[in-house]
């Protein structure tokens, strides 16, 4: 058997699609859609292979055992198309018995394609054999565009009738390009023609590509079966064979019609130059193609992602906040205990010792200044609490360093960690408090985490010049790795099991608002040292 | 003989120095120290039955000056204070010598009742 011109275009388009159906399946086996839309590929791919094979065939035994073959593809396609539209509309349990009726006539027909009543020879066209049917094939195809019609009919439905209210936007857009691609594959019913005789090219083939092509788009752009945008490569490769099948048809026609006229006509020299001929313009035609549906097709995906990226960016952002504010809390609650303990003991104490001067006079000492204190925390949490548009104001460096230390005490014990101080005499500063408070909060969080096996914080200011002013941070913990220093302040970008990334991110933000500085300098399993350098005024 | 017992309370904090004072001084012969360093020297000078010893305290911790305390004076209990509730502290305050701990704030009974022990 050697292949026909005629086989290669049904090889391909049963190729392309069986390709559609498995990645469709292979992306999300569990989803029903999914799995019948693979059973509706497959029965399409049995149809465009069978016939393939069918058109290659030189004797009437074997094209008729092929023939017969196709059918069970052929006469599966109603019943999957049906099954299929009605799971992916949600209604396929409601219509399960018109579902079943449907397999119910494929199974009749399967049985009966066997025989002669439904195929009784092979009847031979230019394009090679193809099925002469017999009276049982008539009202296989009366049922055939019948539960076809139906698809069409509850797609419409859905889509554009009464009933598309109660579907979601994104839903009825993917009914529609259904209702569109089953439209365009009923066009290859025109294949149905030439069994009743008259000689028409079955070019359905050639349909089933656009159908292919528009489910693909759908698929890509409106998220149809489930499947994210990764299908780029089909559609393109689609496209591609689609474009190779009509140049090689056309090839095809040049040699045959022209050139065989008038020079010496060769088959096997006829092959070898159109593979010669596809080999050298594959790459650059697949470039070009790819290009054009980067172009058209992932326009609004690229959109649609960049969206995606913003919304969890900013749920990222809160997700840094509330880790720094379970931090803050956490140093609060323990900071707000010791005063706390002094105004519990006291007051417990007071109508008992009410009388006795010397403790009245400790009372109105101890608890008037651990009130004191206590509203002072308070409103450290609220000013930490507040949005971050710069609220510059004069700030004592000294003073918002040690506030910060005090609210990781906690930690800080918890981690066997020493805090170092060395600082200068430095001066009041012309910054946001809040935001530098943060500074120090993310910049210090993360040298705790860099020494969970204990070490020391060594935290030291200094004046540069009468105009700028210098925080240092420095750990002995792991250091960070060469490779990475250049991409700490990225917004994502962590080594750390737990870390969103945007730590020192927020950090280079709040600097730079405030038209300083920070520099780091690491060595690993020696520690990291920030430099904080803040304009004065 | 003077019968009460002698108690040293460490902690960093006046307020705390002093709650402690109320709940205990009409029992026991109360002592103070504002550091971890301090409580040690007066260890070194003096003997005391018991140290009430905060866990958080700048320059020599808790922990630390438990250590100190235990190599000094083996026989004083010691008491951990703590407003830091956590099961990994008390278990090292308990591994470096300390016989019980309280959290912050505390009930003067319980205060009472721990030291008692003493």
């Amino acid at each position: 058997m050697s292949i026909s011109p005629y086989s290669i275009p049904m090889f391909i388009t049963g190729l392309a699609i069986a390709g559609l159906g498995i990645f469709v399946y292979a992306r999300s086996s569990t989803v029903l859609t999914n799995k019948l839309f693979f059973f509706l590929s497959s029965s399409i791919f049995i149809w465009l292979i069978g016939f393939g094979i069918v058109y290659s065939c030189n004797n009437i035994k074997d094209a008729l055992f092929w023939g017969r073959f196709t059918y069970i593809g052929i006469i599966f396609i109603p019943s999957t198309t049906l099954h299929f539209t009605l799971t992916l509309i949600g209604i396929n349990k409601e219509k399960k018995a018109l579902i079943l009726s449907s397999y119910i006539f494929s199974i009749f027909f399967i049985l009966l394609s066997r025989t002669n009543l439904f195929i009784n020879g092979m009847d031979i066209f230019f394009w090679g054999y193809y099925p002469r049917i017999s009276f049982a094939y008539y009202p296989f195809i009366a049922l055939f565009f019948l539960f076809y019609a139906l698809s069409l009919y509850y797609l419409y439905l859905y889509a554009w009738g009464r009933k598309k209210h109660i579907i979601t936007p994104s839903k009825c857009i993917q009914l529609k390009y259904c209702f569109w691609a089953f439209v365009i594959a009923l066009l290859a019913s025109l294949d149905f023609v030439a069994k009743f005789g008259p000689a028409i090219y079955p070019a359905g083939y050639f349909f089933m590509l656009c159908f292919v092509s528009i489910l693909a788009y759908a698929i890509i752009k409106h998220h149809l079966l489930e499947i994210d945008i990764v299908i780029k490569k089909t559609l393109v490769y689609s496209t591609l064979i689609s474009i190779i099948t009509i140049l090689y048809f056309f090839l095809v026609f040049i040699i045959e019609k022209v050139f065989r006229s008038f020079l010496d006509y060769n088959s096997t020299l006829q092959t070898i130059s159109i593979i010669a001929f596809f080999s050298i313009i594959f790459i650059p035609l697949k470039n070009q193609i790819q290009r054009i549906i980067d172009k058209y097709f992932f326009r609004g995906s690229i959109d649609q992602i960049d969206e995606e990226n913003v919304r969890l960016r900013e749920e990222l952002q809160k997700t840094e906040k509330l880790k720094a504010v379970a931090t803050l809390a956490a140093g609060m609650a323990h900071e707000i205990k010791n005063p706390l303990t002094s105004i519990k003991t006291f007051t417990e104490y007071l109508p008992k010792k009410h009388n006795d001067p010397v403790f009245v006079e400790k009372f109105n000492a101890v608890v008037g200044n651990e009130v004191d204190r206590i509203n002072n925390i308070v409103k450290q949490l609220l000013e930490f609490s507040r949005p971050s548009e710069l609220k510059l104001k004069k700030t004592d460096i000294n003073g918002l360093l040690d506030e910060t230390l005090s609210l990781l005490n906690n930690d800080l014990l918890k981690y066997n960690i020493k805090a170092k101080k060395d600082y200068s005499d430095i001066d009041i500063v012309n910054a946001d408090p809040s935001q530098i408070r943060q500074v120090f909060l993310n910049l210090l969080l993360n040298a705790i985490d860099s020494m969970k096996t204990g070490g020391t914080i060594h935290v030291a200011t200094g004046q540069k010049d009468a105009n700028e002013v210098f925080v240092s941070i420095s750990d002995t913990g792991h250091g960070i790795p060469r490779e990475d220093i250049g991409r700490i302040f990225d917004p994502f970008f962590t080594r750390k099991d737990e870390g969103t990334g945007l730590g020192l991110s927020v950090v280079h933000g709040i600097i730079k608002k405030h038209r300083g500085t920070i520099a780091v300098k690491s060595v690993p399993e020696k520690g990291t040292s920030f430099v904080v350098s803040l304009p004065i005024h | 003989m003077d019968s009460r017992k002698k108690i040293l309370i460490c902690d960093d904090e006046f307020g705390i120095r002093e709650s402690l004072k109320l709940i205990l001084e009409d029992a026991y012969d109360l002592d103070f120290a504002s550091s971890g360093s301090e409580a040690v020297n007066k260890i070194k000078n003096s003997y005391f039955d018991g140290l009430i010893l905060d866990i958080k305290m700048p320059a020599k911790d808790g922990l630390e000056t438990l250590e100190e305390v235990k190599a000094i004076s083996p026989e004083t209990k010691v008491i951990i204070a703590t407003g830091y509730q956590s099961v990994e502290t008390a278990s090292k305050a308990v591994k470096l010598g300390a016989v019980d701990y309280i959290t912050k704030p505390f009930e003067s009974e319980e205060v009472l009742e721990k030291v008692g022990k003493i």
